[in-house]
Protein backbone atom coordinates (compact mmCIF):
# COMPACT_ATOMS: atom_id res chain seq x y z
CA UNK A 1 0.00 0.00 0.00
CA UNK A 2 1.05 3.27 -0.87
CA UNK A 3 1.25 5.74 2.45
CA UNK A 4 4.07 7.56 2.04
CA UNK A 5 4.01 10.74 2.33
CA UNK A 6 0.82 11.02 4.00
CA UNK A 7 0.81 14.12 6.86
CA UNK A 8 -0.31 12.99 10.32
CA UNK A 9 -0.98 15.10 13.31
CA UNK A 10 -0.47 13.18 16.79
CA UNK A 11 -2.07 15.11 19.38
CA UNK A 12 -1.11 13.14 23.08
CA UNK A 13 0.43 14.46 26.36
CA UNK A 14 2.01 10.96 27.11
CA UNK A 15 6.06 11.36 25.43
CA UNK A 16 6.44 7.54 25.37
CA UNK A 17 3.43 7.08 23.56
CA UNK A 18 3.99 9.99 21.46
CA UNK A 19 7.63 9.70 20.92
CA UNK A 20 6.98 5.95 19.98
CA UNK A 21 4.35 6.33 17.68
CA UNK A 22 5.50 8.81 15.94
CA UNK A 23 9.08 6.98 14.89
CA UNK A 24 6.66 3.97 14.14
CA UNK A 25 4.58 5.84 11.63
CA UNK A 26 7.56 7.43 10.11
CA UNK A 27 9.53 4.55 9.79
CA UNK A 28 6.05 3.67 7.78
CA UNK A 29 6.39 6.15 5.62
CA UNK A 30 4.19 8.85 6.82
CA UNK A 31 5.36 12.01 7.73
CA UNK A 32 4.47 12.81 11.09
CA UNK A 33 4.24 15.67 13.53
CA UNK A 34 3.38 15.23 17.16
CA UNK A 35 2.35 17.76 19.74
CA UNK A 36 1.40 17.43 23.79
CA UNK A 37 -1.52 19.99 23.93
CA UNK A 38 -4.58 21.37 22.08
CA UNK A 39 -3.16 24.91 21.24
CA UNK A 40 -0.36 23.49 19.44
CA UNK A 41 -2.85 21.14 17.35
CA UNK A 42 -4.42 23.77 16.89
CA UNK A 43 -1.75 25.71 15.61
CA UNK A 44 -0.34 23.35 13.17
CA UNK A 45 -3.52 22.22 12.10
CA UNK A 46 -4.63 25.64 11.03
CA UNK A 47 -0.64 26.17 9.29
CA UNK A 48 -1.07 23.19 7.82
CA UNK A 49 -2.89 20.14 5.84
CA UNK A 50 -3.09 16.96 7.78
CA UNK A 51 -4.58 13.48 5.98
CA UNK A 52 -5.43 12.64 9.64
CA UNK A 53 -5.24 14.14 13.08
CA UNK A 54 -5.00 11.73 15.70
CA UNK A 55 -6.32 12.91 19.82
CA UNK A 56 -6.14 11.91 22.33
CA UNK A 57 -9.56 11.91 24.32
CA UNK A 58 -8.03 12.97 27.42
CA UNK A 59 -6.50 16.68 25.26
CA UNK A 60 -9.12 16.55 23.06
CA UNK A 61 -12.42 17.60 25.23
CA UNK A 62 -9.74 19.71 28.23
CA UNK A 63 -10.69 22.77 27.44
CA UNK A 64 -14.55 22.41 25.72
CA UNK A 65 -15.11 21.58 22.49
CA UNK A 66 -14.05 24.51 20.65
CA UNK A 67 -10.57 23.78 19.52
CA UNK A 68 -11.54 20.65 18.45
CA UNK A 69 -14.33 21.97 16.84
CA UNK A 70 -11.96 24.59 14.76
CA UNK A 71 -9.16 22.00 14.09
CA UNK A 72 -12.42 19.51 12.52
CA UNK A 73 -13.70 22.32 10.85
CA UNK A 74 -10.34 22.27 9.25
CA UNK A 75 -10.11 19.07 8.54
CA UNK A 76 -13.39 17.42 8.16
CA UNK A 77 -13.38 13.83 8.27
CA UNK A 78 -9.83 13.63 9.18
CA UNK A 79 -10.01 13.65 12.93
CA UNK A 80 -10.05 10.78 15.00
CA UNK A 81 -10.58 10.50 19.23
CA UNK A 82 -8.65 7.59 20.63
CA UNK A 83 -9.96 6.83 24.27
CA UNK A 84 -7.32 5.01 26.62
CA UNK A 85 -11.25 3.57 27.94
CA UNK A 86 -13.80 2.35 25.78
CA UNK A 87 -16.65 5.09 26.02
CA UNK A 88 -19.84 5.76 24.12
CA UNK A 89 -19.91 8.71 25.78
CA UNK A 90 -16.34 9.84 24.76
CA UNK A 91 -17.44 8.64 21.48
CA UNK A 92 -20.74 10.50 21.19
CA UNK A 93 -18.94 13.77 22.36
CA UNK A 94 -16.32 12.79 19.09
CA UNK A 95 -19.37 12.38 16.98
CA UNK A 96 -21.35 15.62 17.91
CA UNK A 97 -18.65 17.36 16.60
CA UNK A 98 -17.81 15.72 13.57
CA UNK A 99 -14.89 13.37 14.29
CA UNK A 100 -14.57 9.91 14.93
CA UNK A 101 -13.63 7.57 17.17
CA UNK A 102 -11.83 4.54 18.33
CA UNK A 103 -10.36 3.03 21.77
CA UNK A 104 -6.89 3.82 21.80
CA UNK A 105 -4.75 1.09 21.04
CA UNK A 106 -2.41 -0.78 23.89
CA UNK A 107 0.49 -1.45 21.26
CA UNK A 108 2.21 1.01 18.70
CA UNK A 109 1.69 -1.70 16.13
CA UNK A 110 -1.72 -1.52 16.44
CA UNK A 111 -1.51 2.20 16.32
CA UNK A 112 0.01 1.73 12.68
CA UNK A 113 -2.22 -0.80 11.75
CA UNK A 114 -5.15 1.40 12.21
CA UNK A 115 -3.72 4.19 10.87
CA UNK A 116 -2.87 2.53 7.66
CA UNK A 117 -6.92 1.83 7.67
CA UNK A 118 -7.94 5.05 8.17
CA UNK A 119 -5.73 6.27 5.44
CA UNK A 120 -6.95 3.75 3.14
CA UNK A 121 -10.67 4.44 3.77
CA UNK A 122 -10.14 8.06 3.72
CA UNK A 123 -8.24 7.99 0.14
CA UNK A 124 -11.02 5.80 -1.21
CA UNK A 125 -13.73 8.11 -0.19
CA UNK A 126 -11.87 10.73 -1.85
CA UNK A 127 -11.45 8.60 -5.40
CA UNK A 128 -15.04 7.90 -5.27
CA UNK A 129 -16.13 10.68 -4.58
CA UNK A 130 -13.87 12.84 -7.13
CA UNK B 1 -49.14 35.79 26.94
CA UNK B 2 -47.91 32.49 28.28
CA UNK B 3 -46.07 30.75 26.13
CA UNK B 4 -47.98 26.99 25.28
CA UNK B 5 -45.61 24.10 25.86
CA UNK B 6 -43.69 22.37 23.16
CA UNK B 7 -44.64 19.19 22.95
CA UNK B 8 -41.96 16.13 23.18
CA UNK B 9 -42.72 12.58 22.17
CA UNK B 10 -41.12 10.04 24.47
CA UNK B 11 -40.66 6.55 23.19
CA UNK B 12 -39.40 3.62 25.11
CA UNK B 13 -40.63 0.13 25.57
CA UNK B 14 -40.22 0.34 29.48
CA UNK B 15 -43.20 1.63 31.23
CA UNK B 16 -40.79 2.97 33.98
CA UNK B 17 -38.65 5.15 32.07
CA UNK B 18 -41.73 6.72 30.02
CA UNK B 19 -43.14 7.44 33.59
CA UNK B 20 -39.73 9.05 34.86
CA UNK B 21 -39.21 11.03 32.01
CA UNK B 22 -42.62 12.03 31.56
CA UNK B 23 -42.67 13.21 35.05
CA UNK B 24 -39.17 14.52 34.68
CA UNK B 25 -40.76 16.87 31.45
CA UNK B 26 -44.22 17.45 32.08
CA UNK B 27 -43.96 20.48 34.11
CA UNK B 28 -42.25 22.50 31.15
CA UNK B 29 -43.57 20.17 27.78
CA UNK B 30 -46.50 18.28 26.99
CA UNK B 31 -45.81 15.03 26.52
CA UNK B 32 -46.44 12.10 24.51
CA UNK B 33 -45.16 8.58 24.83
CA UNK B 34 -45.50 5.31 22.73
CA UNK B 35 -44.09 1.90 23.54
CA UNK B 36 -43.08 0.88 20.12
CA UNK B 37 -42.11 1.52 16.91
CA UNK B 38 -45.27 1.39 15.05
CA UNK B 39 -47.20 3.19 17.88
CA UNK B 40 -44.55 6.17 17.34
CA UNK B 41 -43.97 5.93 13.85
CA UNK B 42 -48.06 6.96 13.35
CA UNK B 43 -48.00 9.36 15.95
CA UNK B 44 -44.70 10.85 14.41
CA UNK B 45 -46.69 10.83 11.44
CA UNK B 46 -49.75 12.38 12.39
CA UNK B 47 -47.98 14.99 14.49
CA UNK B 48 -45.45 17.28 14.59
CA UNK B 49 -42.43 17.46 16.99
CA UNK B 50 -39.81 19.44 17.97
CA UNK B 51 -38.34 16.82 19.89
CA UNK B 52 -38.53 13.31 20.09
CA UNK B 53 -36.68 11.34 22.89
CA UNK B 54 -36.34 7.75 21.83
CA UNK B 55 -35.01 4.53 23.18
CA UNK B 56 -32.85 2.49 21.22
CA UNK B 57 -34.25 -1.40 21.90
CA UNK B 58 -38.23 -0.84 21.37
CA UNK B 59 -38.11 -4.64 21.86
CA UNK B 60 -36.49 -5.39 25.20
CA UNK B 61 -35.93 -9.18 24.64
CA UNK B 62 -34.62 -8.77 21.68
CA UNK B 63 -30.74 -8.05 21.61
CA UNK B 64 -30.19 -7.14 17.71
CA UNK B 65 -33.48 -4.44 18.08
CA UNK B 66 -32.39 -1.48 16.98
CA UNK B 67 -36.73 -0.13 16.24
CA UNK B 68 -35.36 3.25 18.12
CA UNK B 69 -32.44 3.82 15.34
CA UNK B 70 -34.95 3.06 12.20
CA UNK B 71 -37.50 5.66 13.96
CA UNK B 72 -35.16 8.30 14.16
CA UNK B 73 -34.21 7.37 10.31
CA UNK B 74 -37.96 8.17 9.84
CA UNK B 75 -38.03 11.33 12.00
CA UNK B 76 -35.46 12.69 9.64
CA UNK B 77 -37.53 11.63 6.68
CA UNK B 78 -41.29 13.22 8.34
CA UNK B 79 -39.11 16.37 9.48
CA UNK B 80 -36.08 16.93 9.46
CA UNK B 81 -35.28 20.04 11.28
CA UNK B 82 -36.87 18.24 14.98
CA UNK B 83 -34.31 17.24 17.53
CA UNK B 84 -33.96 13.95 18.53
CA UNK B 85 -32.22 12.14 21.80
CA UNK B 86 -31.66 8.86 21.62
CA UNK B 87 -31.61 7.16 25.37
CA UNK B 88 -30.44 3.90 25.93
CA UNK B 89 -29.36 1.10 28.44
CA UNK B 90 -27.67 -0.30 25.82
CA UNK B 91 -24.44 1.68 24.49
CA UNK B 92 -22.74 0.44 21.70
CA UNK B 93 -19.95 2.84 19.23
CA UNK B 94 -22.04 1.89 16.11
CA UNK B 95 -25.31 3.13 17.19
CA UNK B 96 -23.61 6.36 18.41
CA UNK B 97 -22.68 6.63 15.55
CA UNK B 98 -25.43 6.05 13.40
CA UNK B 99 -27.58 8.17 15.79
CA UNK B 100 -24.95 11.36 16.00
CA UNK B 101 -23.03 11.18 12.98
CA UNK B 102 -25.53 9.94 10.41
CA UNK B 103 -29.06 10.77 11.60
CA UNK B 104 -27.95 13.83 13.17
CA UNK B 105 -29.50 13.17 17.18
CA UNK B 106 -29.01 15.89 19.25
CA UNK B 107 -27.71 13.88 21.59
CA UNK B 108 -27.22 10.08 22.70
CA UNK B 109 -27.98 9.24 26.37
CA UNK B 110 -26.84 6.39 28.44
CA UNK B 111 -29.46 5.60 30.83
CA UNK B 112 -26.77 3.81 33.15
CA UNK B 113 -23.49 6.32 32.90
CA UNK B 114 -20.68 4.63 32.43
CA UNK B 115 -19.02 5.83 35.83
CA UNK B 116 -21.88 3.87 37.72
CA UNK B 117 -23.00 7.00 38.79
CA UNK B 118 -27.38 7.38 38.42
CA UNK B 119 -29.53 8.98 35.81
CA UNK B 120 -28.93 12.82 35.76
CA UNK B 121 -32.13 13.95 35.72
CA UNK B 122 -31.82 16.95 35.75
CA UNK B 123 -28.94 17.44 33.51
CA UNK B 124 -31.44 15.43 31.09
CA UNK B 125 -33.65 18.46 31.33
CA UNK B 126 -31.15 20.66 29.92
CA UNK B 127 -30.13 18.60 27.16
CA UNK B 128 -34.28 18.52 26.41
CA UNK B 129 -34.09 22.39 26.80
CA UNK B 130 -31.12 22.92 24.42
CA UNK B 131 -32.68 20.21 21.91
CA UNK B 132 -35.84 22.93 21.52
CA UNK B 133 -33.90 25.64 21.35
CA UNK B 134 -31.74 23.15 18.87
CA UNK B 135 -34.87 22.91 16.65
CA UNK B 136 -36.32 26.06 17.10
CA UNK B 137 -33.35 27.45 15.38
CA UNK B 138 -33.96 25.15 12.79
CA UNK B 139 -37.40 26.26 12.19
CA UNK B 140 -36.35 29.69 11.19
CA UNK B 141 -33.88 28.31 8.81
CA UNK B 142 -36.42 26.71 7.53
CA UNK B 143 -38.59 29.15 6.91
CA UNK B 144 -36.74 30.43 3.62
CA UNK B 145 -37.98 27.12 2.52
CA UNK B 146 -42.01 28.40 2.59
CA UNK B 147 -42.92 28.62 -0.96
CA UNK B 148 -41.39 25.73 -2.41
CA UNK B 149 -43.74 23.42 -1.64
CA UNK B 150 -45.47 22.19 -4.66
CA UNK B 151 -49.53 22.51 -4.57
CA UNK B 152 -49.94 20.14 -6.82
CA UNK B 153 -49.82 17.38 -4.71
CA UNK B 154 -51.31 14.44 -5.48
CA UNK B 155 -53.96 12.55 -3.62
CA UNK B 156 -53.18 10.39 -0.82
CA UNK B 157 -55.42 7.29 0.53
CA UNK B 158 -58.73 8.18 2.57
CA UNK B 159 -58.59 8.58 6.22
CA UNK B 160 -55.22 9.17 6.92
CA UNK B 161 -55.81 12.89 7.47
CA UNK B 162 -54.13 14.01 10.96
CA UNK B 163 -56.46 12.90 13.83
CA UNK B 164 -57.42 15.84 14.80
CA UNK B 165 -58.68 16.90 11.38
CA UNK B 166 -60.74 14.23 10.70
CA UNK B 167 -63.95 14.60 12.13
CA UNK B 168 -64.23 18.09 10.39
CA UNK B 169 -63.55 16.72 7.18
CA UNK B 170 -65.98 15.15 4.51
CA UNK B 171 -64.31 11.75 2.31
CA UNK B 172 -64.49 14.26 -0.39
CA UNK B 173 -61.70 14.52 -3.28
CA UNK B 174 -60.61 17.90 -1.58
CA UNK B 175 -60.50 16.15 1.78
CA UNK B 176 -57.89 14.24 0.18
CA UNK B 177 -55.82 16.71 -1.03
CA UNK B 178 -56.04 18.48 1.83
CA UNK B 179 -55.14 15.49 3.83
CA UNK B 180 -51.41 15.67 1.38
CA UNK B 181 -50.90 19.15 2.32
CA UNK B 182 -51.54 19.15 5.88
CA UNK B 183 -49.41 16.07 5.56
CA UNK B 184 -46.81 18.35 3.99
CA UNK B 185 -47.49 21.38 6.39
CA UNK B 186 -47.14 19.30 9.58
CA UNK B 187 -43.55 17.97 8.46
CA UNK B 188 -41.45 19.46 5.66
CA UNK B 189 -43.89 22.54 6.12
CA UNK B 190 -43.48 22.50 10.31
CA UNK B 191 -42.41 25.76 10.46
CA UNK B 192 -45.04 27.33 9.84
CA UNK B 193 -47.37 25.89 12.25
CA UNK B 194 -46.16 27.00 15.69
CA UNK B 195 -48.54 24.60 17.32
CA UNK B 196 -49.28 22.13 14.63
CA UNK B 197 -50.21 19.65 17.27
CA UNK B 198 -52.98 21.69 18.10
CA UNK B 199 -54.47 23.12 15.29
CA UNK B 200 -58.45 23.74 14.12
CA UNK B 201 -60.38 23.64 11.19
CA UNK B 202 -62.93 25.54 10.19
CA UNK B 203 -64.55 24.13 7.27
CA UNK B 204 -66.52 26.75 4.61
CA UNK B 205 -67.55 26.40 1.19
CA UNK B 206 -65.75 26.69 -1.12
CA UNK B 207 -63.85 24.10 0.62
CA UNK B 208 -59.77 24.29 0.43
CA UNK B 209 -58.91 27.10 -2.19
CA UNK B 210 -56.07 27.44 0.10
CA UNK B 211 -54.63 26.93 3.51
CA UNK B 212 -53.65 30.01 5.82
CA UNK B 213 -51.71 29.47 8.90
CA UNK B 214 -50.46 32.10 11.48
CA UNK B 215 -46.53 32.05 11.81
CA UNK B 216 -45.56 33.53 15.06
CA UNK B 217 -42.18 33.61 14.16
CA UNK B 218 -42.59 35.40 10.98
CA UNK B 219 -45.73 37.67 12.70
CA UNK B 220 -47.37 37.24 9.50
CA UNK B 221 -50.33 34.81 8.01
CA UNK B 222 -49.21 32.70 5.56
CA UNK B 223 -51.48 31.40 2.48
CA UNK B 224 -50.66 28.04 0.13
CA UNK B 225 -52.93 27.97 -2.44
CA UNK B 226 -54.21 24.69 -3.37
CA UNK B 227 -55.76 24.66 -7.10
CA UNK B 228 -57.05 21.88 -8.99
CA UNK B 229 -59.72 21.23 -6.43
CA UNK B 230 -63.58 21.41 -7.01
CA UNK B 231 -65.59 24.75 -5.64
CA UNK B 232 -69.11 25.05 -4.58
CA UNK B 233 -70.85 28.00 -4.85
CA UNK B 234 -71.06 29.16 -1.00
CA UNK B 235 -69.53 31.98 0.49
CA UNK B 236 -66.61 32.31 2.56
CA UNK B 237 -66.24 34.54 5.00
CA UNK B 238 -64.78 37.73 4.55
CA UNK B 239 -62.28 37.42 7.65
CA UNK B 240 -60.59 35.01 5.95
CA UNK B 241 -59.38 36.83 3.21
CA UNK B 242 -55.87 38.37 3.74
CA UNK B 243 -54.62 41.56 3.41
CA UNK B 244 -52.46 41.49 0.70
CA UNK B 245 -49.27 43.38 2.55
CA UNK B 246 -49.71 39.69 5.10
CA UNK B 247 -50.33 37.26 2.55
CA UNK B 248 -47.96 35.88 -0.73
CA UNK B 249 -50.84 35.31 -2.15
CA UNK B 250 -53.46 37.25 -2.53
CA UNK B 251 -55.98 35.43 -3.45
CA UNK B 252 -59.30 34.38 -1.07
CA UNK B 253 -58.34 31.54 1.44
CA UNK B 254 -61.45 29.51 3.00
CA UNK B 255 -61.99 26.33 4.43
CA UNK B 256 -58.87 26.15 7.08
CA UNK B 257 -57.80 28.07 9.40
CA UNK B 258 -55.08 27.50 11.76
CA UNK B 259 -55.90 28.95 14.85
CA UNK B 260 -53.42 28.42 17.68
CA UNK B 261 -53.85 28.49 21.40
CA UNK B 262 -51.64 31.32 22.39
CA UNK B 263 -53.09 33.59 19.64
CA UNK B 264 -56.78 34.35 20.80
CA UNK B 265 -59.14 34.66 17.51
CA UNK B 266 -59.71 38.29 17.17
CA UNK B 267 -55.84 38.56 17.04
CA UNK B 268 -55.43 35.94 14.26
CA UNK B 269 -58.32 37.32 12.40
CA UNK B 270 -57.57 41.08 12.83
CA UNK B 271 -54.40 40.13 10.78
CA UNK B 272 -56.36 38.29 8.51
CA UNK B 273 -59.13 41.34 7.78
CA UNK B 274 -61.32 41.89 4.99
CA UNK B 275 -59.56 42.85 2.00
CA UNK B 276 -62.64 43.81 -0.40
Amino acid sequence: MNTSKARILIVDDEPKWGRNSKLALEERGYIVEWVQSMKEAYDHASRERFALVVINSALAFAEGTSPLKRIVRRHPRSVIILSDVHSVAVAVEAFKVGADYEDKPFEISNLVNLVDRLICSLRTESVSAA
Amino acid sequence: MARAKETVLIVDDQQNWLDVLSKGLEKDYAVETAANYKDAKAILQRKAFLLAIIDIRLVGKDEKNVDGIRLLADLRQFADGASAIIITGYPEIETAKDAVLRYKAFDYVLKYPEDGSEFDLSAFREKVQNAIEFALGNRQKAITLEFKLDPYLSPMSKGELAGALAPELDSSEAAQELDQLLRRLLYDFLPLAPMAGWAKVIKEKPPMAGVLCWSRRLGKALAIELKGLKETSREFPAFLRVEEKHSHVTRHFSGILYAFPELSFDVFSGIVKSSK
